[in-house]
Order: structure tokens, then C-alpha cells, then sequence
């Protein structure tokens, strides 16, 4: 087959076929819509927006309750890992509903978003960690220290703020780091913060795992604290009306349901951990547990009172302006009558023999590894690890049982097929785009000298510093992803493609004009073939950018990747066994794409341009 | 359009020629040798005609110029074969790239076919010193490049003519970097006459070969010749080579260039290069280039 031939059906027939693997792996393309959907606005997805969260606890279980007792769900929970891209998504109106900070929430509506607070999620659930071994065992021994919090925004810092306004003590004393909750543990761990403050699971892992110590939890500091609010946009309030009741009841249910039963929060923490928050139940339920009032959730009414407390210490502390009053970003409307609410009648019958996750299966010893290089490397990291009894970092023998985890459960392939989904299209799109581009710019030198600034200065910004944008303009959904790897590798076709025709063998051009080729037949049969070696290379360079960029660009809140699969990992608490793993696949399939694209490289009609006579 | 790597000028130098040529003065009539055909200098059409061409552009020191060319006349009929020699640097390359319509000159007129040149055109093909031949076609497709006005049924054909008078047959499909330097010369020869042009201008073609296959590729050149009777324009600074080739040889004096000499070489094809009037040929133009052909230069 000529190149053109296998270049044009292979492309073809590869975006045909990941596509269509990924829309029936990770789109569900050929699951049969089910019942409830009705015509109308009801049709109409209604998205949640969580983080994992134990403030937010309340929304898989309404969801998950919901749906085994009545095949309907209510609402369609969306993940996020940060507080950044929930927030976008949030703008970008690609979310109904979303568990989110309450000071950020104020902050939104003063900043003019048309948002209101219908409902808590829960009471406490934050606690303060400081490292085992360190001197601090008061919150007067803080001074001088570095604090990890979740985001300005949060009421993490107002509990800070609280407490030293209480002892007299000023936040210029302390450092405060924002950083997400799933990456605070290790922070901890390698000591490089003092203390670290977020919502539950992810302080308690510090603890399970033996090396945090709880310097205060809120109900110390401050009762009855309120982290995180439901949130709803006043345009799905007024049109939408049934199914924000019907999510604030669900809410009020849940709540109740937790806390009439101990058993009730260990099912919900085995079935939350399992299909909602992918971490360790065992995690879960310490925290549910250990005290059982470390996080609560009943008494979720809006109360004037606490979001006025709440308010003025965000004036002091300088994160709210105080130009919103609770009747404007509170629509109590919704709250439903705590003393007749019932809790739901329903227990998970499943979850009691189902819990104890197997790890004694060991795959087949011929994992025979290919080359000494490799063993030595494997060795040393294995060595590393045991000589410095890292707890957190894997060996790679974990690593690889992490990968066989991965397999068992299904979700490599999954992982692998969505991600090579996102590459593909970001990347043909881009080829589409940058060679024309590259080609015209390179031509057209007035083209050249118009557009050349503009492609250099994009062609420096990393594709994550895209990503706000990207969640602004395309929300959740894979073209988000689609657009970051399009971006991170359109510049380098571009300019490539740019370069050759600039580097184009002037007796090239003079044979052609000799024969007195048209504009078309020039580009076609001459300009095309001769720069097509060196455009070749561009896309070769733009294809290792674009699979190095997906992991940055399924930190969005997608919910397959293999990008996704190590933030994941993160939020999972100690399971750096899967980021590595993570890692590794996607080192392995760089190398596999690179080999197969590489090959392209022999065809005679570019083979000419590599140097070799 | 891309910049060409020649400038244009359109300011007429200004400075006054001392050497003036023009074709025939000094034509040197020899007996012939039993030439195979007649002559067609005397009788045949015009093919190129250059009148009172000059040529400058700006030199490396701003607001200087260089002036390459003064006062130019030649004539060339059709189916003549000429070769410009003089020495490197001269601006032999220029004038063919004028007269080939790859450069405009800064004063004077070419006229091809009797018509004023204003570009390139495909019934003159070009032949490059080297790289000429497209890397990305096959031989086949480099000799077919320049029919795609002919019938699809007919092109074969054509290419399969050419192929064998190049003598690639068996390399149809091979491309060029599996190729000879001198292969590939031959490739963009055939390039060339597939075109079916009216006219050849070929600029030190041979230049880049090894002394044996530029020997080969002189017969080889001289037998397409004597086949196809295209009026050739050749530009060599090999006085041997112009000799073996020619049925004139222009010599051109050192910058500003001008035509110092038009010198008939009417012998016999295939030449015998130790015949007296072949020296004798040799030994004249030589002395035109102020050398002498058993070594050295002659002092003035």
C-alpha cells in the first residue's frame, strides 16, 4: 500500500474504532435508556456537582438510595477532584446543582452569579491534623507554622481565623498554602507544611495511617460548623423547581438515615467508597465512626444566624466583601420541616459480606522483564523503598498488583480506550488545522509576519493553564479534554509545516515554474511532497506532546482516563500504587504509539527527507 | 511567490563597457570535416536572440552595485548547439537564468521564438547542475512530471521511450536517492525532452559528476541530441567539455561579462579529441580566456 493509502484508511479506520470503543466503554452509547426518562424538562439531566468528600456525603447516598429503591437516581452526581474545576463547570451552567464551599458560594453571589444556598449538606466533618512527632499540641503553638487549606474560599480558613481571633493570635503569624485535600496527607508526611485542614476522608488517613495526630477537630472550635452548602442557579430554581425539592427532601432523608444508625454509615461508607468516591471504605468508616460526631448530618435547615457568623468573619478576614445578605444568596423556600422528615427506609443488604476487598490474588510470575536495564532500575526502586521504609511511595511489585487491580475490575481498558479517544481527536484535529495553517503561514510571508507573533506567544502557555477556560467553554464533557491536547499540539504542526515550506529547496519551485504548474497543481504535486518529510517529523513531536498532555487534561472532571485514573488515585488516600501504575501505562502506550507512527517514517514518499541517501 | 534567490534589478548600470562582442565578428571558419548535417547556424530560424543585455544588482556593500553583464548580443537558431564558456564567476549562470525567464535583467532584450520573455515557460526546460529530479516520485513519475497535458493512453508510452534512451530501463520504479549521481542527471534529461520542448538550457548539468560518468554522460548527450535536434543552450566552465559538445562555443570575458569570442566548431560528431582541427578549436578558445592549454596563463 502507498502512504497515502495507508495513512488515509489506517486514520480513518482508527478514529472509527476508538471512537466507537469509547462511546460504548465510557458513554454508555449502547445501554438502553431506561424507564424514568420522561419527555420535558424532567428529560433533562439534572447534575450535581460533588467532591469526595465526607461533607458531601449526603449526595451519593440520595443518589444511591434512590436508585435501589426506585431505579431513579433523582439527580446524576458529577465528580470533581478540585474545587477550581467544580466551580467552572458551576459557571459554565454545565451543573444544576453542586455541594460547594459556603463562603465561596457568598463570594459568587457577591461577585454578581446568579446562585443561591437552598441546603446544608452536613455539620463538622473538618479536622486540623498536625504530624505525629511535632511540638504543636495547641493551637497557640501554631505560630510560625505552614497550613494547608483547600481554598481561600473555604470555611477552613474562617476556622482558622476563628480560633485566633479567640486566642488573640493574628493569620500573618501562619502561612497558609492552598492545595487540594487528596495531595495534604502526603504534605503531612514529608513535613514540608505543619498542620493541614481540609474536609474528611483526608485527614483521617493521616491518622489511620499513623504519622497525623488531630490538633482539633470543629465541633472543638467551632459547633455545629458548616462547611460545604448545596447550591442551586436561580435559572434551574425557577424552572426547575420539583427536582431541587425533590434533591433538598432526598438530602433531609439521607441525613436522617445516617445518623439514626450506626449501620446505616457503614453501608453508606462501603457503597459511597466503592461506587462514588473510589477510596477505602475502611477509610470511610473510620471517619464515620471514630468519634461517631465527627461529622453530622442532621440539622441541615439554613439558618440566618450561622450564615451571618459566617459572613462577618469572612469580612474580617477579608475573603467577603459583605455586599450580600443572606436573603439573597439563602432561598430557604426548599427546607423542608425537620421534625416530620423521615429518614429512608432502607438497608443495604449487600454491603455487609461485600466489603473486604481482595488483594491475596497474585498473577502468573512471567512477568519476565525484558531487558537488565529495566531490573536494575526495578531493583534500585525497590530498594529505595524498603531502605527508606517509605509507607506512601510503592515498590513497583505493589505497582504491578495495582495494574492487575485495574485489569480485574475492567476499568484499564476502559482508561486506555478513553484516553487514546481524547488523543486521537485532539490530535487529528489539530493536524487538520496546523498543516494548512503551517503550510498557508509558510507561503504567504505578509501571512507569516501577521500571524507569527501571535502563534509564539500562544505556543508557550501550558495547555493547564487552559483548563478554566476550557471547563468555561466546553464544561465537562470530553471536548474539553479534546480541546487542551488539540491545543498542546497544533502549535508544533503548525510551525513545523511553517518551516518546511520556508526551507523548501528553491530548485524545487524553479523545476515546477518550468513546467508552469497552476497554484493548485504546485501545491498538490510539488510544495505538499516536499516539505511533507519535515511536516511528518512536526506531527511526530506534536503526537509525544499530545500523550503527554493528556494527564493534565483529564484533570478535568472526566470521569475515564487514564489521566483521570491517577487523580483518582489521589483522591483515594493512600493509593500511590495506581498513580504509579497510572504512569506506567501511559509511559508504555507513549512508547507503543511512537513505534507504530514511527513506521510512517519508512515510506518512500518521505523516506527521501530523513537524511540517509 | 517565494523570493528567488536571484535579485531583480531594474536600474540600468550606468557604467560604459570597454569590451563589445557581437556574434559573428569573429567567427572563425573552418573547413568541415564531412559534417553529417548541414549547418544550421547559416540557414535556420531564430531561435534565441539577445540584444545590448546588461545586468547588475546590488553588492554586498550597501548602496553599491555589481555589475555582471554588459552589453550581451548572441543568436542562437534552432536546433543549434551552443556552449557559453568563460571563467567561474562570470555570469554565465545569469544570462542563461535570464534567458530561461528566471531573472529579469536590468537592461536589453531577450527574445525567444521571436516573442519577448517574460517568465519561465514549459516549452524550455531548465536542467540544474544537480537536485533537480523531484526525491519523492519515482524515475517513471519524475519523467512523467511534465505530461499532464498529454493523453493519459499516451504517456506510457512517452515514459517508456525515455526511459530506454536514457538507458534506466529495469529502474522504472526506483527513486532517485537509489540512484547514480549520474542516473539522476539522465532522469532530469529525460524530465526534460518528455516535456517536448523546443528549447534546452542546461547549466553545468554535468558538473557535479566524476570525471568517467561526465565523459559517458557527454555521449550520451550528443546522441539525444543528434535524435531529438532540440536547440541547446549549454553553460559549462569546461573548455573540453564545450568542445566535444558544441557546434559553437561563446566564450565570455571576466566581470562585467560580455561575448568576447564566437567560435565555430565545425567537426564531425563523434569527435576525435586528437585531431588537429579539434585542437586547434580548443587551443583558440583558450587563448580567448587569456590561458594557455599546456598550462598557465598568458600574460598580457
Amino acid at each position: 500500500m502507498s502512504m497515502r493509502q495507508t495513512v488515509f484508511l489506517g486514520s480513518l479506520g482508527w478514529v472509527a474504532a476508538i471512537s466507537l470503543l469509547h462511546g460504548i466503554m465510557n458513554l454508555g452509547m449502547l445501554d438502553r435508556p431506561s424507564g424514568r426518562r420522561r419527555l420535558g424538562l424532567d428529560a433533562l439531566p439534572f447534575r450535581v456537582g460533588f467532591i469526595p468528600v465526607t461533607c458531601h456525603l449526603t449526595c451519593p447516598v440520595t443518589n444511591f438510595i434512590n436508585e435501589k429503591m426506585t431505579g431513579d437516581g433523582i439527580f446524576v452526581p458529577i465528580r470533581f477532584n478540585g474545587w477550581p474545576e467544580l466551580k467552572e463547570t458551576f459557571l459554565a451552567n454545565d451543573l444544576e446543582a453542586t455541594f460547594i464551599l459556603a463562603p465561596l458560594a457568598m463570594s459568587l453571589r457577591e461577585q454578581g452569579v446568579p446562585i443561591k444556598i437552598v441546603y446544608l449538606g452536613h455539620r463538622d466533618g473538618t479536622t486540623m491534623m498536625v504530624h505525629k512527632d511535632s511540638k504543636i499540641f495547641r493551637i497557640e503553638d501554631l505560630r510560625g507554622c505552614k497550613i494547608a487549606i483547600p481554598n481561600r474560599f473555604s470555611n477552613q480558613s474562617l476556622i482558622i481565623f476563628k480560633a485566633f481571633k479567640e486566642r488573640g493570635m493574628k493569620m500573618s503569624e501562619v502561612t497558609l498554602l492552598e492545595m487540594p485535600p487528596p495531595d495534604m496527607p502526603a504534605a503531612l508526611y514529608a513535613r514540608s507544611v505543619d498542620a493541614i485542614i481540609s474536609g474528611e476522608p483526608f485527614m483521617a488517613q493521616s491518622e489511620m495511617d499513623g504519622y497525623g495526630r488531630v490538633l482539633f477537630m470543629t465541633k472543638d472550635v467551632w459547633p455545629d460548623f458548616i462547611s460545604c452548602v448545596l447550591a442551586v442557579s436561580d435559572r434551574v430554581i425557577q424552572t426547575r423547581r420539583a427536582v431541587v425539592q425533590r434533591l433538598v427532601d432526598g438530602i433531609a432523608k439521607s441525613g436522617k438515615w445516617l445518623d439514626r444508625d450506626m449501620a446505616h454509615r457503614m453501608q453508606a461508607a462501603d457503597f459511597s467508597g466503592k461506587h462514588y468516591y473510589h477510596q477505602d471504605p475502611k477509610l470511610l468508616r473510620f471517619v464515620l465512626s471514630k468519634p461517631p460526631d465527627r461529622v453530622k448530618y442532621t440539622h441541615l435547615s439554613l439558618v440566618r444566624k450561622d450564615f451571618e457568623a459566617i459572613e462577618q468573619l469572612g469580612q474580617e478576614a477579608a475573603i467577603l466583601k459583605g455586599t450580600a445578605y443572606f436573603d439573597e444568596y439563602a432561598d430557604p423556600s426548599f427546607v423542608p420541616d425537620e421534625t416530620t422528615i423521615q429518614p429512608y427506609d432502607w438497608e443495604d443488604a449487600l454491603s455487609r459480606d461485600q466489603n473486604t476487598p481482595r488483594r491475596s490474588w497474585r498473577p502468573p510470575a512471567e512477568l519476565v522483564l525484558p531487558c537488565t536495564v529495566a531490573a536494575v532500575v526495578l531493583l534500585g526502586w525497590e530498594g529505595i523503598v524498603r531502605l527508606t521504609r517509605n509507607d506512601l511511595f510503592p515498590g513497583p511489585w505493589e505497582v504491578v498488583l495495582g495494574i492487575v487491580e485495574l485489569i480485574r475490575k475492567g476499568l484499564l481498558l476502559k482508561y486506555i480506550v478513553a484516553s487514546l479517544f481524547r488523543v486521537t481527536w485532539g490530535f487529528f484535529l489539530a493536524i487538520l488545522v496546523g498543516v494548512p495553517l503551517g503550510l498557508f503561514l509558510g507561503w504567504f510571508r505578509p501571512a507569516y509576519q501577521a500571524f507569527n507573533p501571535l502563534i509564539q506567544i500562544l505556543r508557550p502557555i501550558s495547555p493547564i493553564a487552559w483548563i478554566p477556560l476550557a471547563i468555561l467553554w466546553f464544561g465537562v464533557s470530553d471536548a474539553a479534554p479534546v480541546f487542551l491536547i488539540f491545543l498542546s499540539s497544533v502549535f508544533p504542526i503548525t510551525v513545523s509545516a511553517t518551516a518546511a515550506v520556508q526551507n523548501l529547496q528553491p530548485v524545487y519551485l524553479r523545476a515546477a515554474s518550468n513546467f508552469e504548474l497552476g497554484r493548485m497543481r504546485l501545491f498538490r504535486r510539488v510544495i505538499l511532497p516536499a516539505t511533507l518529510p519535515q511536516i511528518l517529523t512536526g506531527i511526530l513531536i506534536a503526537l509525544g506532546i499530545a500523550w503527554l498532555v493528556v494527564v493534565a487534561a483529564e484533570m478535568i472532571a472526566v470521569n475515564s482516563g487514564l489521566g483521570y485514573l491517577i487523580i483518582d488515585a489521589r483522591n483515594a488516600g493512600k493509593r500511590y500504587d495506581l498513580v504509579v501504575a497510572g504512569m506506567v501505562v501511559i509511559g508504555l502506550i507513549g512508547l507503543a504509539l511512537d513505534l507504530v507512527v514511527r513506521r510512517l517514517e519508512r515510506f518512500d514518499e518521505v523516506s527521501w527527507g530523513y537524511g540517509n541517501r | 511567490m517565494k523570493d528567488l534567490p536571484w535579485p531583480f534589478l531594474r536600474e540600468p548600470a550606468t557604467k560604459l563597457c570597454t569590451a563589445q562582442c557581437s556574434i559573428g565578428t569573429s567567427a572563425h571558419h573552418t573547413t568541415t570535416m564531412g559534417s553529417p548535417t548541414a549547418d544550421p547556424r547559416e540557414t535556420g530560424p531564430l531561435a534565441i536572440t539577445v540584444r545590448d543585455l546588461w545586468m547588475s544588482y546590488p553588492s554586498q556593500r550597501q548602496g553599491e552595485l555589481t555589475h555582471v553583464l554588459e552589453r550581451v548580443n548572441l543568436e542562437v537558431r534552432e536546433g543549434e548547439f551552443v556552449c557559453i564558456v568563460g571563467p567561474s564567476g562570470c555570469g554565465k549562470t545569469t544570462l542563461l537564468n535570464i534567458i530561461g525567464g528566471f531573472l529579469r535583467a536590468s537592461r536589453g532584450e531577450v527574445l525567444v521564438e521571436g516573442e519577448p520573455v517574460d517568465g519561465p515557460d514549459r516549452r524550455r526546460i531548465f536542467i540544474f547542475q544537480e537536485g533537480g529530479v523531484f526525491p519523492w516520485l519515482t524515475v517513471r513519475e519524475n519523467i512523467g512530471f511534465g505530461l499532464d497535458r498529454i493523453p493519459r493512453s499516451e504517456r506510457d508510452g512517452v515514459i517508456q521511450h525515455y526511459v530506454e534512451m536514457i538507458g534506466l530501463s529495469g529502474f522504472e520504479r526506483s527513486y532517485p536517492r537509489e540512484l547514480s549521481g549520474g542516473m539522476r542527471q539522465r532522469v532530469e534529461i529525460a524530465r526534460a525532452l518528455a516535456a517536448n520542448p523546443e528549447i534546452l538550457y542546461m547549466d553545468e548539468p554535468f558538473g557535479a559528476l566524476d570525471y568517467i560518468t561526465r565523459f559517458k554522460m557527454r555521449d550520451d548527450l550528443v546522441r539525444i541530441w543528434e535524435a531529438e535536434r532540440k536547440t541547446i543552450l549549454f553553460v559549462t566552465h569546461d573548455i573540453d567539455e564545450a568542445v566535444q559538445l558544441a557546434g559553437r562555443v561563446l566564450v565570455m570575458s571576466r566581470r562585467p561579462a560580455t561575448i568576447q569570442e564566437d567560435v565555430d566548431i565545425d567537426l564531425p560528431r563523434p569527435r576525435d579529441l586528437n585531431s588537429p582541427a579539434y585542437l586547434e578549436r580548443r587551443e583558440q578558445i583558450f587563448a580567448a580566456m587569456g590561458m594557455s592549454p599546456h598550462g598557465g596563463f598568458v600574460r598580457e
